[in-house]
């Protein structure tokens, strides 16, 4: 016999409506919730966007300011050519310090620039050049900003390649000897017997020098897409920077992408305009300066703070001691990486910082005509 | 007949199950709607913040809270003579005075100049970077571009070096450059202490030679004054040297803003006049603690100035965000400083976001406005006109 019988079926409904209201009041409470808070990650999405645009400035800012100096040296060869076949190649900055010229150039004889003002690029995807190659006045550097697989020159992240041996009664315990080279290469080098010529099998037998020197410049999936600035070098000192986030990779239109060959990356023009729509962008007018840091004469005499009768102390300038002379910067100088004794000064020629500095920075409202 | 009846424990039973199905669906009712308030509590703070940074981040940009060209009033555009406010038109203070093209005489601002442009050699620093500082020479020839007060001067004085080591120079040279020290003095009353450190290149040498002396510690003789300083009696208010520890010879950007800070001030900050906080060194110290007291609240009256996200008719029950950006140069660096504030409606907890800003500069903010009033818009356009700007003559 059912034991439950006896029971009335009234009750059981009584007791499943109940149950079925409290799961439905649940469920309602947490869908509205979780659509809440959908709904307020759609909004700050806006904002994450707008962040990452900005911090494209910052990164737009330190292209210009390094590429001022740094990046037109070409990849040397293995083994290394006679002078000055692998001589690493420095810049003078966007304005060449030594005469004011259009930089950037190098210090060869005749000083020759690093940029030519032939018609390279397809600037509107019609089939003929109508732009100069990048760092020309009037031609664009676009940067998409993801992760490459291995960097060019990528070296490995070991942090002590020369620790210190503490092991008791070793003839070496305590001494910081240098045996091993620091830092190494990502691709292995064959150390301790170092070649230049090892087939790499994983690599389709490259050799390892040609994969050091040219990396693996594959994007990093997860970092594809989020952002990107371009800078366009509008006069000698002065770029507009436009600053990204999205999956643009920086082109400026379809017609870019044409130009360039690169339609395979977005599939159709529609598919581009759309992924253009859903972009954050901003302009920005910037202008660069040759000028470092601060010059501080103050340093320069407060440092000789010494006791009297050295011949770098007593300095005020007329004789006799000062006890105030003494200047903070000589506690925390900034950007200084080298330094005499103490009683002696740091000038601003200690200080590193040889890439100049980004004078001004303007928003622009709107795009301008060429970016 | 048997009549099928309610007994008394069944009814007792029913309405003690009844009143715990109400109290419990009133009980879940209630924290359902707390909870949805709670959430709507949260995604009003959450998007309060997020409007909040956003418009932080849009005036990081645009500098409306110092400056709005929509405005009828523009505060910070006066002047008094030729000292200006950070936004004062050069035209106004600084009026282009005609005569030839790249003289040394040139006073002016000029549009064809484009002041301290990097392509102009005359921007370039002097001083002697190679020289020891026990060389006779490690200031240079200072006095041969700095002069500012005549055209001619005498060297009758000893050169500022130690004493082993004192040079005498003699006659009267002719001074070969002044425009440098003309520009920088022009700069200092046109714009104001921070205006000054922005538009120079960083590395600029804020000194003239002054061949009467005294100096700025009232020592006759001697070779270099700090700018700011030249008008301290005429104004009461450009106090700057006396504040950095008997400084030797005149400071750089570093030195000058390593224990105090060249703000600007908001217009609607309290404290001290416009004119005078925008050429005030505020003493805050080199890091939190170490400032004086008093001059880190001036310091927080004439810049942090909270501005509702919500100006008019915003009741007062309404929840409120406010969002304020100081702009000040410490350690020569220009920071703008955001924060972000928003009280709750309901609990009246506060929250604060704080972060700095790397976006339109002093100059960049001049050249986004029109000298005639109204937002300037700037296009690269072969041929295109570009309206003048604040920095225009």
């Amino acid at each position: 016999m059912n034991s439950t019988a006896g029971r009335r079926p009234g009750r059981r409904g009584t007791v499943l409506i109940i149950v079925s209201g409290i799961v439905a009041l649940l469920a309602a409470l947490s869908f509205s919730f979780l659509a809440r808070m959908r709904s307020d990650v759609e909004e700050t999405n806006g904002i994450v966007a707008e962040a990452q645009a900005r911090i494209m400035l910052l990164a737009a800012c330190d292209y210009i300011l390094e590429a001022s100096r740094l990046g037109y040296g070409t990849a040397p060869s293995s083994p290394a050519a006679a002078p000055p076949g692998d001589k690493h190649r420095e810049a003078y900055g966007w304005l060449d310090v030594r005469d004011g010229s259009t930089g950037p150039r190098g210090d060869d004889p005749g000083w020759p620039a690093f940029f030519s003002l032939s018609l390279v690029e397809d600037g509107d995807g019609d089939g003929d050049p109508d732009r100069r190659a990048w760092p020309a006045v009037k031609s664009v550097a676009r940067c998409p900003m993801h992760v490459l697989q291995r960097p060019p020159f990528a070296t490995r992240i070991t942090a002590v390649y020369n620790p210190i041996s503490t092991t008791a009664g070793a003839p070496d315990r305590g001494f910081p000897y240098l045996r091993n080279p620091d830092p190494q290469p990502q691709v292995t080098n064959g150390y301790p017997t170092v070649s230049d010529a090892i087939a790499i099998p994983s690599a389709g037998g490259a050799s390892n020098w040609s994969l050091y020197i040219h990396g693996d410049t594959q994007a990093r999936i997860e970092s594809v897409g989020r952002s990107w600035f371009r800078v366009y070098r509008d006069q000698d000192a002065t770029f507009v920077v436009t600053c990204g986030a999205g999956a643009s990779q920086g082109y400026k239109d379809w017609g870019e992408v044409v130009g360039a060959g690169e339609q395979g990356a977005f599939g159709t023009r529609q598919a581009f305009d759309q992924i253009v729509g859903a972009e954050v962008r901003l302009w920005y007018r910037v202008q660069w300066s040759a000028a470092t840091l601060t010059p501080e004469y103050d340093n320069i005499c407060a440092g000789l703070k010494t006791p009297n009768g050295s011949p770098y102390g007593n300095w005020d300038g007329f004789g006799s001691p000062d006890p105030n002379a003494r200047d903070t910067y000589m506690m925390s100088p900034p950007n200084a990486s080298s330094t005499w004794a103490l009683n002696r000064c740091r000038t601003q020629a200690w200080n590193k910082n040889l890439v100049g500095t980004i004078h001004w920075v303007q928003r622009l409202s709107g795009a301008p005509t060429h970016w | 007949m048997q009549h099928r009846a309610f007994t008394l424990i069944e009814l007792i039973i029913s309405v003690a199950l009844g009143a715990i199905i109400v109290v419990t669906a009133f009980a879940a009712f209630r924290a359902a709607s707390l909870t949805v308030a709670a959430a709507n509590r949260l995604a009003l703070e959450n998007a309060m913040l997020r409007v909040g940074v956003a418009a932080a981040h849009d005036e990081i940009d645009f500098w409306r809270e110092y400056d709005d060209p929509d405005a009828a009033t523009a505060p910070l555009r006066a002047a008094v003579g030729r000292y200006g406010l950070p936004f004062t038109p050069f035209a106004t203070v600084w009026p282009n005075g005609g005569g030839a093209f790249d003289t040394e005489d040139d006073q002016s601002w000029r549009s064809d100049e484009k002041a301290w442009d990097p392509s102009s050699s005359r921007t370039w620093y002097r001083g002697n970077l190679a020289e020891r500082s026990t060389s006779k020479m490690w200031l240079g020839r200072y006095a041969i571009f700095s002069t500012a007060e005549a055209n001619t001067f005498s060297f009758g004085f000893n050169a500022p070096v130690s004493p082993a080591q004192s040079v005498a120079y003699s006659g009267a040279p002719a001074a070969a450059h002044h425009w440098y020290p003309f520009q920088i003095q022009r700069l200092r009353d046109a714009l104001g202490f921070y205006g000054l450190c922005e538009y120079a290149p960083p590395n600029s040498i804020f000194a003239t030679f002054d061949p009467g002396g005294p100096d700025t510690m009232g020592r006759n003789g001697a070779v270099l004054n700090w700018y700011v300083k030249t008008q301290s009696g005429a104004n009461g208010f450009f106090r700057h040297e006396e504040r950095l520890n008997r400084a030797r010879v005149p400071p750089g950007k570093y030195r000058c803003t390593t224990k105090g800070v060249y703000a600007i001030p908001n217009p609607d900050g309290s404290g001290k006049p416009l004119n005078e906080a925008n050429r005030y060194a505020y003493m805050v110290g080199f890091d939190a603690g170490s400032g004086n007291a008093n001059e880190v609240g001036d310091f927080k009256k004439a810049t942090d100035v909270p501005e509702s996200l919500l100006r008019a008719g915003r009741p007062a029950h309404w929840p409120n965000a406010t969002v304020s950006v100081s702009r000040f140069i410490k350690d020569a660096r220009p920071i703008s400083m955001c924060k972000v504030r928003v009280v709750s409606p309901v609990t009246g907890n506060a929250m604060a976001l704080t972060f700095s800003g790397w976006g339109t500069s002093l100059r960049g903010a001049r050249q986004q406005r029109g000298r005639d009033g109204g937002w300037a818009r700037w296009d690269n356009a072969s041929g295109h006109v570009n309206t003048p700007t604040l920095d225009d003559p």
